[in-house]
């Protein structure tokens, strides 16, 4: 198969992905859920940047956009629970496991 | 709170679909970049300290954005300081968590090393300052979740010089080009790479303890909401 077509393929698949991702961040329940597909989503556009030669962006979306946002996300998810009255919250998706510090 | 949108989000689907068009049209009307602005860079770029293109205009040619970039992060770990408060040292972990511990014990180094590898690489590949900085953030706080003391750089006043050297980094570079008769930040070709070094590496500690204090503070406000 020509290089060419796989690479359009591969970058319809990675732009596909982001729009998804984007989607289910914002519209599925669970806060929770949505932080960690936010990661997910930090490392599909390292990808996409990759795809655009820009390995430099490429680098600091890894560790910036993924790691650390994803890890920021991840504690304000936990403090939204924790001050949410009883209501069932993002959490609730990983049970008490979730909950250990 | 269960995360779910309200139903009257969708009156702002119509604007959204507006601005996304114009977007794509935008970007549809735009070339592939101006060549000649690429083949400037190449043409100046034996002298400019670095052999990377991408670190060349970081760090020397639109240099001045870049010192711009720190004092934005300075202000943003300025402003997490103040919000939050007075709590003196940062409060570490209770260590023991066997998985947390031992990932952090193995893989701290290897971060470490990916770190320096990173900065190291940056004058003449992709990597540098933003991307070594943030690593090493992460492998402080790999060993922070994993039970270990970070001493120094959580708090007090290596804290403060740690965020703000970044910053110097380049008010030095200022100063000494200034006064040395040149324009303001422009290096001379001979001091050029040492001058990109140096400032990479004030970048680099500043990036990591801005990056490290943010999520610390973090920590500390879900960690208090904690039942």
């Amino acid at each position: 198969m020509n290089g060419e077509v796989l690479a359009g393929a591969f970058d319809v698949l990675v732009v596909g992905a982001l729009i998804a991702l984007a989607v289910a961040i914002l519209f599925l329940p669970g806060l929770f859920r949505s932080g960690v597909l936010f990661i997910v989503f930090g490392l599909i556009a390292t990808v996409a940047w990759v795809r655009l030669e820009a390995y430099d962006v490429a680098l600091a979306e890894a560790v910036i956009g993924a790691g650390v946002l994803g890890l920021l996300v991840i504690q304000a998810v936990r403090q939204l629970d924790a001050s949410s009255s009883g209501e069932s919250a993002g959490m609730g998706d990983v049970g008490d496991r979730g909950r250990k510090p | 709170m269960n995360g779910r949108v309200p139903a009257r989000y969708a009156l702002a689907l119509p604007g959204v679909a507006v601005v996304t068009g114009a977007l794509v049209r935008a970007l549809m009307l735009t070339n592939e970049g101006d060549p000649a602005l690429g083949a400037l860079v190449q043409a100046n770029l034996a002298g400019s300290g670095a052999s990377h293109a991408v670190t060349a205009v970081l760090l020397n040619f639109r240099g001045y954005d870049t010192w711009l970039e720190l004092v934005v992060l300075l202000v943003a770990a300025t402003a997490t300081l103040r919000a939050r408060g007075d709590r003196g040292e940062q409060r570490m972990r209770e260590p023991g968590e066997l998985v947390a511990s031992g990932l952090a014990a193995r893989m701290v180094p290897v971060v470490l090393l990916l770190g320096v590898l990173l900065l190291a690489n940056g004058t003449s590949g992709p990597g540098g300052a933003f991307q070594a900085g943030a690593v090493f953030a992460a492998g402080a706080l790999l060993m922070y979740f994993g039970g270990y003391r970070l001493v120094l750089v959580s708090g007090g006043v290596v804290q403060d010089l740690l965020l703000i050297v970044g910053t110097f980094g380049f008010f030095a570079a200022a100063v000494a080009t200034t006064a040395a008769g040149m324009r303001t930040l422009e290096f001379a070709p001979r001091f050029a790479g040492p001058a990109i070094v140096g400032i990479e590496l004030a970048a680099t500690v500043s990036i990591a303890a801005t990056l490290l204090l943010i999520v610390l503070a973090a920590e500390e406000e879900s960690r208090a909401s904690d039942p």
